[in-house]
């Protein structure tokens, strides 16, 4: 039979060329569609993971009620509000991040963690000026959690230890302010209180936003800005899986009043956003694949009705009606094979060619996944199959002697 | 010996009743023309017998099976080792060579390696050796037919049916038809049930089955061609 097959296929070029080039294409549109997207999905991901770890603990702001307000006032009484409390009450800082630190050490999925002091403060060089984001990091640690350290261009992130009041700023910043390396700037607490501060290092994100609006600094040098002695306002926290990270932020919440946040739930517009990609991508490769199984529908159901005589002198001569119905799978499966494995090929060269486009900052990302390769080959092989089967089927109920008498 | 024998066969589309309880015995060997006008329901009798077509009652035995209570797979392989059929239209495979198309029905078993010096021996008993690497459509009519009955013998079956295999061609193709049919039934025994409007053919059998009105009209022997065998 597969040699039949292989003859009917033969016989009939145009119409094999074209199914063949449609699945190659429905496979390759999958695999170049897809890689492209997680690719991008991927680099978003990090994006988001590389300055903010996997999970961050902060402390929570919380509603003031009655029930909060109890035991603060009047002790052991029974106190009757007239007008209850309202309003929220922030803990800038982390209460416990000691105990915290000492809690992540000894959990297996905790890869490392870093402590954080973070405030807004104002920046400036002569007349100008901006608000920024003060961040104060472990410069040991910091690098085991994130990659902040990655995208500092000029100087590294341990120059910071090295003394106080020493800045990595952005370059988008630095620009703006006019200064350059080794340059002192000031920087003003909330307080009003001005610290000059030395620039020992320059650092470039890609993201303007970032590298516009933040400086880069010890955490003492900034507890010391603040006026903060000891003080931390987050714990960063790198774990084994970041696709897990929400599971593992569970964890970590049970027994804590502290506000724990996975990189996902902080960033719950990301997801949002990557399954509606998806769903769009699964809408197109469905309608796709419904025009490439319909095609190959069409031209073995033709097929059929052409070689009805055939199928009858078949059966005339002891093939089964499983023996047509393989027939024509066979057909089907071997143009999804051949077509499976031109699609491969053109959605890797296509790939291949796509991570060589320059887009503003950095090459396209594209997802090199095997499974990326796997599924869109039997998505087209599958489809074809069941595209194949209701044609075949129709072969193999076909009465022989029916066919004879039409054709008499 | 006997190849098929029928008991009251009825067959019946809708209202029209084709075949009127017909019974008959073929012996192994013989030579049995099947003749009768359009309607008469020859072809009828003749796909009943083959076990082509379902009857709606009575009984036929072909080589000692009850061709139409077996499982489809047995009936598979019957038609494929004991049995050749040859039609009016040759129905050769066009993708295939004459070669290929004679060995298809060795091919269901996997035996064409084993039959290829048998085809070839046909190809050249039939004269249609320079036809070997043609497909049908590199052919002629004649040629076709006689690709038509080389596939059938391939399995030297027991029982040969020809629903009027000369329908389509010139009478000197034809006679080489029919003399094939002669010589593979004098030759090999092969038991050949034939259906021909030509009374000439039907003559050159042993025995003419005549049907009328989905009955048997006459069921004579030719004695001048073969002997009654039972």
């Amino acid at each position: 039979m597969f040699e039949l097959a292989i003859k009917y296929i033969l016989s009939r070029k145009v119409q094999s060329l074209l199914m063949l080039i449609g699945v190659a294409l429905g496979c390759g549109g999958y695999i170049i569609f897809t890689s492209v997207q997680l690719g991008f999905q991927t680099f978003m991901k990090e994006r988001l993971i590389e300055n903010n770890g996997h999970i961050t603990i902060e402390s929570r702001e919380e509603d003031i009620t009655r029930e909060s307000m109890e035991g603060v006032f009047f002790k052991g009484s029974t106190v009757y509000w007239i007008s209850g409390p309202s309003g929220r009450r922030s803990n800038e800082y982390l209460q416990s991040a000691w105990h915290w630190q000492k809690r992540l050490a000894d959990i297996p999925f905790v890869v490392a963690s870093t402590k954080r002091i973070e405030a807004q403060v104002t920046c400036a060089r002569g007349a100008f000026y901006r608000s920024v984001t003060l961040r104060g990091v472990d410069p040991f640690y910091e690098p085991k959690v994130t990659n902040i350290a990655e995208d500092i261009v000029v100087g590294n992130m341990n120059m910071l230890n090295s003394g106080n009041n020493l800045v990595i700023v952005g370059v988008e910043l630095l620009n703006f302010l006019g200064g350059k390396l080794n340059d002192t700037i000031t920087v003003v607490n909330s307080n009003g209180n001005v610290y000059p501060v030395k620039v020992v290092g320059i650092y470039s994100s890609g993201d303007r936003r970032n590298d516009r609006t933040l400086i880069l600094a010890s955490n003492t040098t900034v507890q010391n800005i603040l006026e903060s002695p000891g003080r931390i306002t987050k714990i960063v926290v790198k774990t084994v899986d970041a696709d897990r990270a929400s599971t593992f932020a569970r964890e970590l919440s049970q027994g804590t009043y502290d506000k724990v946040e996975s990189w996902d739930e902080a960033n719950i517009n990301f997801l949002s956003m990557t399954q509606q990609q998806s769903f769009i991508r699964n809408i197109t490769i469905f309608t796709f694949i419904l025009v490439v199984s319909f095609g190959i529908y069409n031209v073995l159901n033709m097929l059929v009705h052409q070689k009805q005589r055939e199928i009858a002198i078949l059966r005339s001569i002891g093939y089964t009606r499983n023996d047509t119905v393989v027939l024509f799978l066979l057909q089907g499966a071997i143009l999804s094979v051949v077509g499976g494995i031109i699609g491969i090929l053109i959605g890797y060269g296509a790939c291949s060619y796509i991570e060589t486009i320059k887009m503003p900052g950095r090459p396209m990302r594209v997802a090199w996944d095997v499974f990326i390769y796997l599924w869109g080959f039997m998505l087209v092989v599958i489809s074809a199959l069941f595209a194949s089967f209701l044609p075949a089927k129709t072969a193999g109920s076909l009465s022989p002697i029916e066919i004879i008498r039409r054709t008499e | 010996m006997v190849a098929i024998e029928a008991g009251n066969v009825v067959k019946a589309f809708g209202d029209f009743i084709a075949l009127k309880s017909i019974s008959l015995t073929i012996a192994k060997g013989e030579f049995v023309a099947i003749t009768g006008k359009s309607g008469s329901g020859k072809s009828t009798l003749f796909y009943s017998l083959s076990g082509l077509d379902s009857i709606d009652s009575g009984t036929v035995m072909m080589l000692g099976y009850a061709i139409h209570s077996l499982p489809e797979d047995e009936v598979h392989r019957i038609r494929n080792t004991k049995m050749g059929f040859v039609f009016q239209f040759h129905y050769l495979i066009s993708e295939l060579t004459t070669l290929e198309n004679i060995l298809m029905p060795a091919k269901k078993i996997k035996m064409h390696k084993e039959k290829m010096q048998y085809a070839l021996y046909l190809l050249d008993y039939f004269d249609i050796q320079h036809c070997k690497d043609k497909l049908p459509s590199q052919m002629s009519g004649g040629e076709r037919q006689r690709v038509a009955v080389a596939r059938a013998l391939i399995m030297n079956p027991d029982i040969i049916f020809a629903d009027e295999p000369t329908g389509n061609l010139d009478s000197i193709n034809s006679e080489a038809v029919m003399r094939i049919f002669k010589e593979v039934n004098k030759q090999n025994g092969t038991t050949v049930i034939l259906i021909t409007h030509d009374d000439e053919y039907a003559h050159m059998a042993g025995r003419q089955i005549h049907l009328k009105d989905g009955q048997i009209e006459y069921d004579v022997y030719n004695k001048a061609v073969s002997k009654k065998s039972y």
